[in-house]
C-alpha cells in the first residue's frame, strides 16, 4: 500500500479520529463531547467543524498542562466532567481520548466509571484508534462505543438500525424520510441532521435539538436487524457487526445507496423485511432518475474521473460513475482501510479504474494524475489546489466542503441524491464543453 | 449577571463601572468550560506560517498537520511553500520506538524535494511526551544540507497560545543576526507581527518607503528567510498584535540594541500615529516627519468622505468584540467609534492585566469586559446587550449567526486587508454589509418566534 520510503504526508486527505467522534456524538440527543488532551485539540476540531457546517460546536476539553501531562488528566477530567455538567447540563458526556491521553496511558474508561457513581447522567469514554486512524475510524468507534456501552433499555423500541457514514445533513433526513415510508420504528445513528442543521434560534442552546434519541441506542441490542454502508469496517469499529456477533442482531452490510444500484439495494432490503411494501413515491423518484440517466448519458459516457474522500464515500460515488458511464480512473481515500481496493472493485460493473489506493495524501494523488487524461475530479475541499493547478472540472462534496455554501446540506444518497449529483457532474462537463469552445453552444 | 457563568470564572469578567479591582488574566483555560484557545502549537504556526521560502513541517500525529493546511489569509509574492501542510503522521510503532529517524528521514526527502530556504520543525503534545530529541535531528540534518533546520517547541499542552509566539520568536531568533547587513541603510526598520494577511503588509511597507525609509525585513508576513537573516541590521522595530512578536523584539534589543515601539496598523488614528511614531524615531532625519504627514493628509482625504458616509448609517449601532489579542480590541473600538458605534462587549483569549486596564479606560460605560470567554458567556452578553454585530473568529461566527446578528471576521483566515487606510474603508463597507443586511429582519430576535407568526 505505501512504499517503505514513505515518511512523510504532504497535504493529507484525512483528520484525525477525534475529530469523527465529536461528530458522531454530535448526532446523539443530549449529548456533549469532552476531548481529554489539550485545549487546542478540541479548539481545532471546533474550527474545522465549523467551517464545514457553519453551525455552532460546542467541545469541551480537559484542558492538559504541563502537570497532567506529566502526572496524568484524571483530575481535569473531573473539573471538566463537573463543569460541563453544570452549564450544559447533557443526558450524555462522551469522553475522547486523544493522542495526548493515550500515549501518557491515562485510563480514560476508568476514570468515566468513577465519575459516572458522583454524577447524575451518563458518561461514556470513546477510545478511538489514535494514531495511523483517520476521522471515519474514529466515526465509527464512537458509534460503535455506544451502542456497546450505553445503558441496555428492557424493552425493544425499534425493528432496526441504521448506520450512515459522514453523509451531510440532506442526506440523514432523506434516509430517515424513506425508510419511515417501510418501518414504523427505526433507529439512524448518528443523526445530525437537525442538531448541525435545525434553523435558527432566538437564544442560544447549549445543546442543540435533535439527535439519535437515547433510548434507541440503549434498545439497539433488541432490533430485528441492522444497516450499515461500509462492509469494508474492521472489527472493533463496526456497529453493525459488533451487534450481530454479540447480541444476535442481523447485519447487512449494503453499498453506499448513492446511485440507482446502491438504493435499489436498501429499498429492496427494506421492502422484503416490511412485508412487501411498496412506495409509489420512491418508485417514481427512481423512474425520473433513469430518464435523467438517460437524457444526460452523451455528456457523461467515457469520461474520466478522479475520485476521493472517506473510503465508503469513495466507493458511493465511483459506483455511481460506473451507472453513468464516467470510469473512475483513480479512486483515492486517505484512511488506511485494508479491504478498500477489494471493495471499489465490488462496486463497479462497467467500468475499470486503473488506480485504487488507500492512505493517500494530496501530493501522492498529485503525483498520480501526472500524465493521465482526466474529464473531472470529485471529492472534498481539499483537491481544489490540484484541480486548479491542472486546470480540471471539479465537483465538490463529502466532508469537508468549506470554500462554499451549502456542503453539508448537498443531497447524495437515494434517487434523489444521485439525480442531484448527475446534474452537478453533467453541468460541470457540460461548462467545461462550452468554455472550450470557440463559438459556445446555446443548445445542447 | 450571567447564568452562564462558572464560579471559577466570576473574576475573568468586569462590566465598566460596575465594580473596583483588576480583572483576573493569564490563566490556564478551565477544564470543561469551552474555551475559544488554541494550543501552544497553534500559536507557534500561526507566527510562522507566513515565511514563503521555509518548510514547516509538524512532528506529529496528522490532526495537528491537518487542521493548519493553509488555513491563513497570508500572500506571498513569491514562493508558496508555507501554503503546503507536511507531516511524519507518526503511528503508534513511531510512538513506541521513537520518532526521531523518521523525522530524519522526512526532512532529508522534503528538503531535497522543495529546496527549502530554511525548515521549521514543530513539536507536539506527542513528540514532547515521548521525548524525541527535535534539537539534536534539527543540528543533525542542518550540518547535512546546509540550511538552518529549526526546531520550535511548540509542545500543545506547554501552555497557552501565547507560550507559542514565544517558541515561534526563539526560532526566529536562529535566524536573525546570520546574514550580512554591510549594505542595510540606517534609514531602516522591520516590521513585526505584521501577516500580510491580505497583503496588508504591502500597503503598510508602501506607507514607509514613501517616508524614504527601507524596510529591511516584515515578520513574518510574506517573509523571506534571507531578509530576516539580515533584520539585525534595521534601526528600529515596529511592533504590531498582542505581543506575538513582542519577544523577538526585546529579545533583539538586548542582543543587537535594536530599539522597538508597538503600533497598531488598524484604524485611522493608529495607522497614522505608527506613522509618526517612526517618522519621531528618526527625527535626525531632515524630511522624513513632512513625508509622514504628507502621506497621513493624502490618504485621509480620499477616505473621509466615505467614513461620514458609513457614519451616517451606522452611528448608534452596537458591537461586541472578542478577538485573539487585547491590541486588535483596542483598534477596533477607536475605530467603531469613528463611525459613531458603541462597543458593548470587550474580550480577548490572550490578554494581560496592562491590556484589560487598558481596555477598561478606552470602553464605554456598561461594557462587558471578558477574559477567555466561551459560547454560552459570549451569547448571553450579546443577547443581554442587544449587540448588532459581533467581531471575532471562526469559532464565533456561528454563535452569532444563529442568534441572528451580523458578524465580521477579524482573524488570520479573513481574505480582506482591514489594515492601514485603505483596510479602513474596506471594515466600515465589512460592517455595514453584515449589520444592514435585510435578512437579520427575519431572526427570531427581532421578529418574534416562529410560533407566534403562524
Amino acid at each position: 500500500m505505501i512504499e517503505d520510503d514513505y515518511v512523510s504526508t504532504t497535504n493529507p486527505c484525512k483528520v484525525c479520529s477525534p475529530l469523527g467522534v465529536s461528530l458522531a456524538v454530535k448526532g446523539i440527543e443530549g449529548a456533549m463531547s469532552i476531548m481529554h488532551g489539550s485545549q487546542g485539540c478540541a479548539t481545532y476540531i471546533r474550527r474545522y467543524m465549523i467551517s464545514h457546517f457553519k453551525e455552532p460546536l460546542d467541545i469541551a476539553s480537559s484542558s492538559f498542562s504541563e502537570t497532567s501531562a506529566i502526572f496524568g488528566g484524571k483530575s481535569n477530567l473531573k473539573s471538566a466532567i463537573l463543569n460541563v455538567k453544570q452549564k450544559y447540563d447533557p443526558k450524555l458526556i462522551a469522553v475522547s481520548a486523544t493522542c495526548l491521553s493515550e500515549t501518557i496511558g491515562d485510563d480514560v474508561a476508568a476514570y468515566c466509571r468513577e465519575c459516572n457513581k458522583e454524577v447524575d447522567g451518563e458518561i461514556l469514554a470513546i477510545t478511538p484508534p489514535p494514531f495511523g486512524g483517520a476521522h471515519l475510524s474514529g466515526y465509527y468507534a464512537a458509534v460503535t462505543s455506544l451502542v456497546k456501552e450505553k445503558k441496555r433499555e428492557k424493552e425493544k423500541i425499534q425493528s432496526l438500525n441504521i448506520f450512515p457514514s459522514i453523509y451531510s445533513t440532506a442526506d440523514l433526513r432523506y434516509l430517515k424520510q424513506l425508510v419511515a415510508s417501510y418501518f414504523d420504528n427505526f433507529m439512524v445513528m448518528p443523526d445530525y441532521s437537525e442538531t448541525l442543521d435545525g434553523g435558527i434560534w432566538g437564544e442560544y442552546l447549549p445543546i442543540a435539538p435533535g439527535g439519535t434519541p437515547l433510548k434507541k441506542i440503549g434498545a439497539s441490542y433488541l432490533a430485528d436487524f441492522s444497516i450499515g454502508f461500509s462492509p469494508f469496517l474492521e472489527d472493533g469499529i463496526n456497529p453493525g457487526k459488533t451487534l450481530e456477533s454479540e447480541n444476535g442482531v442481523e447485519y447487512f452490510p449494503l453499498r453506499p445507496p448513492i446511485g440507482v444500484r446502491g438504493c435499489d439495494d436498501l429499498t429492496q432490503l427494506l421492502c422484503k423485511k416490511s412485508g412487501n411494501r411498496t412506495n409509489q413515491y420512491y418508485l417514481k423518484e427512481r423512474a425520473r432518475l433513469i430518464d435523467a440517466y438517460a437524457d444526460s448519458h452523451k455528456y457523461t459516457f467515457g469520461k474520466r474521473a478522479v475520485v476521493y474522500g472517506d473510503a465508503d464515500f469513495v466507493a458511493g460515488i465511483a459506483s455511481f460513475l460506473d451507472e453513468v458511464g464516467i470510469t473512475p480512473v483513480i479512486c483515492a481515500c486517505g484512511t488506511p482501510f485494508k479491504e478498500f481496493e477489494k471493495y471499489i472493485k465490488s462496486c463497479l460493473e462497467f467500468t475499470a479504474p486503473e488506480v485504487i489506493k488507500a492512505d493517500v495524501d494530496f501530493k501522492t494523488l498529485d503525483d498520480l494524475l501526472e500524465g493521465v487524461e482526466i474529464d473531472l475530479i470529485i471529492g472534498n475541499s481539499k483537491g481544489y489546489k490540484i484541480a486548479r493547478d491542472r486546470d480540471i472540472p471539479f465537483v465538490r462534496c463529502g466532508f469537508p466542503i468549506h470554500d462554499r455554501i451549502g456542503g453539508p446540506r448537498f443531497l447524495h444518497i437515494g434517487y434523489k441524491g444521485a439525480m442531484n449529483l448527475l446534474d452537478h457532474v453533467t453541468n460541470t462537463l457540460l461548462t467545461a464543453k462550452q468554455d472550450a469552445s470557440p463559438v459556445g453552444y446555446a443548445y445542447q | 449577571m450571567s447564568s452562564s457563568l462558572l464560579n471559577e470564572r466570576k473574576d475573568q469578567v468586569w462590566i465598566k463601572s460596575e465594580k473596583e479591582g483588576t480583572l483576573t488574566c493569564d490563566k490556564e483555560s478551565l477544564a470543561g468550560a469551552v474555551s475559544q484557545r488554541a494550543c501552544v502549537f497553534c500559536g507557534s504556526r500561526v507566527v510562522l506560517y507566513p515565511v514563503a521560502d521555509a518548510l514547516h513541517i509538524v512532528h506529529g500525529p496528522i490532526g495537528c498537520a491537518s487542521f493548519t493546511w493553509d488555513i491563513r489569509g497570508s500572500l506571498s509574492s513569491g514562493p508558496e511553500l508555507h501554503r503546503l501542510s507536511f507531516s511524519t503522521d507518526l503511528k503508534e510503532k513511531d510512538v513506541v520506538f521513537g520518532g526521531e529517524k523518521k523525522l530524519e528521514r522526512a526532512l532529508l526527502k522534503l528538503i531535497e524535494e522543495h529546496k527549502p530556504k530554511a525548515t521549521f520543525v514543530f513539536a507536539t503534545c506527542i513528540t514532547g511526551i515521548i521525548g524525541d530529541d527535535i534539537g539534536a535531528v534539527c543540528k543533525k540534518v542542518g550540518l547535512k544540507v546546509g540550511i538552518p533546520v529549526i526546531p520550535v517547541h511548540s509542545e500543545g499542552f506547554k501552555g497557552t497560545k501565547k507560550d507559542g509566539y514565544k517558541a515561534a520568536c526563539d526560532a526566529l531568533a536562529k535566524i536573525v543576526g546570520t546574514g550580512d547587513i554591510s549594505q542595510v541603510p540606517k534609514l531602516s526598520i522591520n516590521i513585526l507581527g505584521e501577516f500580510n494577511l491580505a497583503g496588508e503588509a504591502w500597503m503598510i511597507q508602501k506607507y514607509y518607503e514613501q517616508m524614504g525609509i527601507e524596510v529591511v525585513s516584515i515578520l513574518t508576513g510574506d517573509g523571506r528567510v534571507e531578509k530576516i537573516s539580515k533584520s539585525h541590521g534595521a534601526s528600529l522595530n515596529v511592533v504590531q498584535c498582542s505581543g506575538s512578536l513582542s519577544y523577538l523584539a526585546k529579545q533583539m534589543e538586548e542582543d543587537y540594541g535594536i530599539p522597538y515601539k508597538r503600533v497598531s496598523y488598524f484604524g485611522i488614528e493608529d495607522m497614522s500615529k505608527a506613522l509618526y511614531d517612526v517618522a519621531d524615531f528618526f527625527s535626525d532625519y531632515p524630511g522624513v516627519r513632512e513625508k509622514a504627514e504628507s502621506v497621513v493628509r493624502d490618504e485621509l482625504s480620499r477616505i473621509i468622505p466615505e467614513i461620514e458616509k458609513y457614519k451616517r448609517i451606522l452611528a448608534g449601532k452596537r458591537a461586541a468584540v472578542y478577538v485573539g489579542g487585547a491590541f486588535k480590541a483596542f483598534s477596533l473600538i477607536k475605530a467603531l467609534k469613528l463611525i459613531g458605534m458603541s462597543v458593548v462587549i470587550a474580550g480577548s483569549q490572550t490578554g494581560n492585566r496592562e491590556d484589560y486596564e487598558q481596555l477598561k479606560i478606552l470602553s464605554d460605560p456598561g461594557c462587558i469586559i471578558v477574559d477567555d470567554s466561551n459560547p454560552l458567556e459570549l451569547s448571553d452578553f450579546v443577547i443581554a446587550k442587544r449587540a448588532d454585530l459581533f467581531i471575532g473568529g471562526v469559532k464565533e461566527r456561528p454563535i452569532a449567526f444563529k442568534l441572528g446578528i451580523g458578524f465580521c471576521d477579524h482573524n488570520h483566515e479573513r481574505k480582506i486587508a482591514l489594515a492601514g487606510y485603505k483596510g479602513m474603508i474596506n471594515f466600515f463597507k465589512e460592517v455595514h454589509d453584515s449589520v444592514m443586511s435585510p435578512v437579520w429582519n427575519f431572526s427570531p430576535r427581532k421578529f418574534g418566534q416562529l410560533g407566534e407568526i403562524l
